[in-house]
């Protein structure tokens, strides 16, 4: 990780604007040229090189994740560090869905009563279907039933026909 | 050969395709036109026509001699180059990201006369004529969409679908260089009704099929200024079938209320790109330069079909040029096309897993471009790429490469404003009026002073009323989406 002089922003190593403030965080070709000093200097500077093992962020409070139905625009905030289940909720059935997909057409895009589930372990998210009839994709390709699959900031599902992006914050 | 039409041609389908394409090309056409169930004249002839080629292309020893006879395909004048954030990826413990700024350039130095003719292009422009476009955006659109017929060339095949809660050819494919009388249909178009966006990508892509070619530049302009109800799932799908076909599709969004993710996702799904119009006074040049830039391309339907290697992750992907836009990540990159004298150019985010001493080069991810040349006919292209950076124990800072320096910069600005729609999206209002306000700060200090204050006010707006007003976020987006190409857009005309 690198922090970002002006607002201590942390950032991968390799990074070379912050994200938060746009700061550049590496200096350019034409900035090594024209200056003196030789570079070994450059690598004392803290902000410039990347420490080696630094311990991983602290796992993030909650709420989170959250899912855009796309086409609605409508946002669903997933809260808690647990299993999320995602389907169709109809009257009589026994096992409902955490979250209810049935207001936006679901029954028409073939979603199944009990689709897919999202876990959220600390800082890893994955999604795993739940054998769902019309299967379940990551970025257009269709995943394997009963296997997790990581996802990230943006990346988007369907169930069945149903599309959604998946949003999680910093 | 002693008819016509080469075998492949006959099951439609390209030279590369695998033995399970031509079967299934195969069984598709068969059930069309077997003699039992289609009794038309020249059906008949049509099937054993197929039979042969069939006979010969499934059977891979035949293919192959049948292949030997073909014309030997010239690689065609394209280039590729690779450049990567650092000289060298880091040993290091922790994550990191690495940059790979990738071109695929045309050499035209190298072009014969022969290819110096641009192919005929087959577009279908698709018009929102629901009740909102009544008035100036309905009169522009006509009147540019006149002015677009009368510099057509009698090669291209051009139709004109008007839409609303249903869909109307109002021109169906054909050619319409020099016919004043097709004219007075678009005089006639009238605004009432609603939006319903996949009755009118539907028609157009039912126009554009019926002569869909490789040799032809084929597309689809869809002009709208609302939003579509109910059928983006619809919309979705279409658009990913185009973008199989080769089909490209560009949205041109008038005025604040259409919907500017679901038509960022339609055009970019096929490598096309969407723009957001704010004067429907622009409507004529922006038009008049997309399709004056499609009778230029000269590669099409180019896709990077990538795949990462262990411990890496593609990130976040971007087109610099020729039109800039996020690409949807996908194992099949869509970037569209080039024109003669132009570029393409990406540039995508890998994170990379820790790395330890003992690996020597880090593979980002291989793959291969593939693309057609429609001037040069139905082949398709391969050109392979592994992006593969060398590794040290050099964990210092390295200085970029200019190139990638200058596109980050750029890039990070569009960035900024994602991250603060998600923000506030989130409710984190403080933040996102915060990012706002450190983009105003690069805007003015670049002397892009209108996009800077647009950005200011919205940031006001978020602090003081919690939302960003839908003029705002598409010009703050669509501005920085502009900015972010290399070459300074300078409008034609």
């Amino acid at each position: 990780m690198i922090s970002c002089p002006s607002c201590n922003h942390k950032e991968l190593a390799g990074a070379l604007f912050c994200s938060n403030c746009g700061a550049q965080l590496v200096i350019s070709e034409e900035q090594v040229a024209t200056s003196s000093f030789n570079t070994d200097d450059i690598g004392r500077l803290s902000v410039l090189v990347p420490p080696p093992f630094v311990p991983p962020p602290l796992s993030a409070p909650d709420s989170r994740i959250a899912i855009l139905i796309l086409g609605s625009e409508k946002v669903i905030h997933i809260s808690g560090n647990d299993e999320v289940t995602l389907g169709r909720f109809t009257k009589g059935q026994t096992i409902i869905p955490d979250i209810d997909l049935s207001p936006f057409q679901a029954y028409e895009a073939g979603v199944s009563r009990l689709h897919a589930n999202i876990d959220i372990k600390g800082s890893e998210i994955t999604i795993k279907d739940l054998g769902s009839a019309n299967g379940t994709r990551l970025n257009g390709i269709r995943i394997q039933p009963h296997q997790e699959y990581q996802i990230k900031h943006g990346d988007i599902l369907t169930f069945g026909r149903l599309k959604v992006q998946v949003l999680i914050k910093e | 050969m002693t008819t016509s039409a080469d075998y492949y041609d006959r099951l439609g389908i390209k030279p590369d395709a695998s033995d399970e394409d031509i079967r299934k090309a195969y069984r598709e056409a068969a059930r069309r036109l077997h003699p039992d169930i289609n009794v038309e004249a020249g059906a008949t002839e049509l099937f054993i026509e197929l039979k042969e080629a069939y006979d010969v292309l499934s059977d891979p020893e035949k293919r192959s001699v049948y292949d030997g006879d073909s014309p030997e395909i010239q690689p065609p004048p394209v280039q590729t180059s690779i450049h990567y954030s650092r000289k060298s990826v880091s040993w290091l413990a922790e994550e990191q990201l690495v940059y790979a700024l990738i071109n695929l350039d045309v050499l035209s130095d190298q072009l014969e006369v022969k290819d110096e003719a641009t192919p005929p292009i087959n577009i279908a422009l698709v018009l929102d004529c629901s009740t909102s476009m009544q008035g100036a955006r309905l009169d522009v659109v006509k009147a540019s969409a006149i002015e677009l017929i009368r510099e057509l060339r009698p090669q291209d095949f051009f139709s004109i679908i008007s839409f609303n809660d249903r869909a109307d050819v109002v021109l169906p494919a054909a050619y319409y260089a020099n016919d004043r009388k097709s004219e007075s249909r678009i005089h006639r178009l009238q605004a009432k009704g609603g939006t319903e966006i996949f009755q009118g990508l539907n028609a157009g892509m039912t126009e554009v099929q019926r002569n869909l070619s490789p040799y032809y530049i084929n597309h689809i302009i869809l002009i709208t200024d609302g939003h579509t109800y109910g059928d983006e799932a619809n919309c979705q799908e279409l658009a990913e079938k185009a973008g199989q076909r080769e089909i490209g599709i560009s949205c041109l969004g008038i005025g604040t209320d259409w919907n500017d993710i679901f038509l960022d996702n339609i055009s970019t799904s096929t490598g096309g790109s969407c723009f957001y119009i704010h004067d429907p006074r622009d409507i004529n040049n922006l038009l008049k330069e997309k399709f004056n830039g499609l009778g230029q391309v000269y590669v099409d339907g180019i896709s990077l079909n990538l795949q990462t290697g262990s411990g890496v992750l593609l990130n976040y992907a971007y087109r610099l040029l020729p039109e800039a836009n996020v690409i949807p990540i996908s194992s099949s990159l869509k970037l569209g096309n080039i024109s003669k004298g132009s570029h393409l150019s990406i540039l995508l985010e890998f994170i990379l897993s820790p790395i330890s001493p003992s690996v020597l080069k880090a593979l980002l991810a291989e793959g291969s471009f593939t693309f057609s040349v429609p001037k040069l006919g139905k082949s398709t292209y391969r050109i392979p790429v592994t992006l593969s950076p060398a590794t040290s124990a050099d964990t210092k800072a390295q200085p970029p490469p200019k190139k990638i320096l200058e596109a980050m910069s750029r890039l990070t600005l569009y960035r900024m404003q994602e991250q603060a729609r998600v923000e506030l999206e989130f409710g984190d209002y403080e933040n996102a009026a915060n990012r706002l306000q450190n983009m105003a700060t690069h805007l003015f200090s670049t002397g892009e002073n209108e996009l800077a204050k647009t950005v200011l006010i919205e940031a006001q707006n978020i602090q003081n009323q919690k939302v960003f007003s839908k003029e705002g976020r598409k010009r703050i987006k669509y501005g920085t989406q502009a900015l972010s190409s290399p070459t300074d857009k300078k409008k034609v005309e």
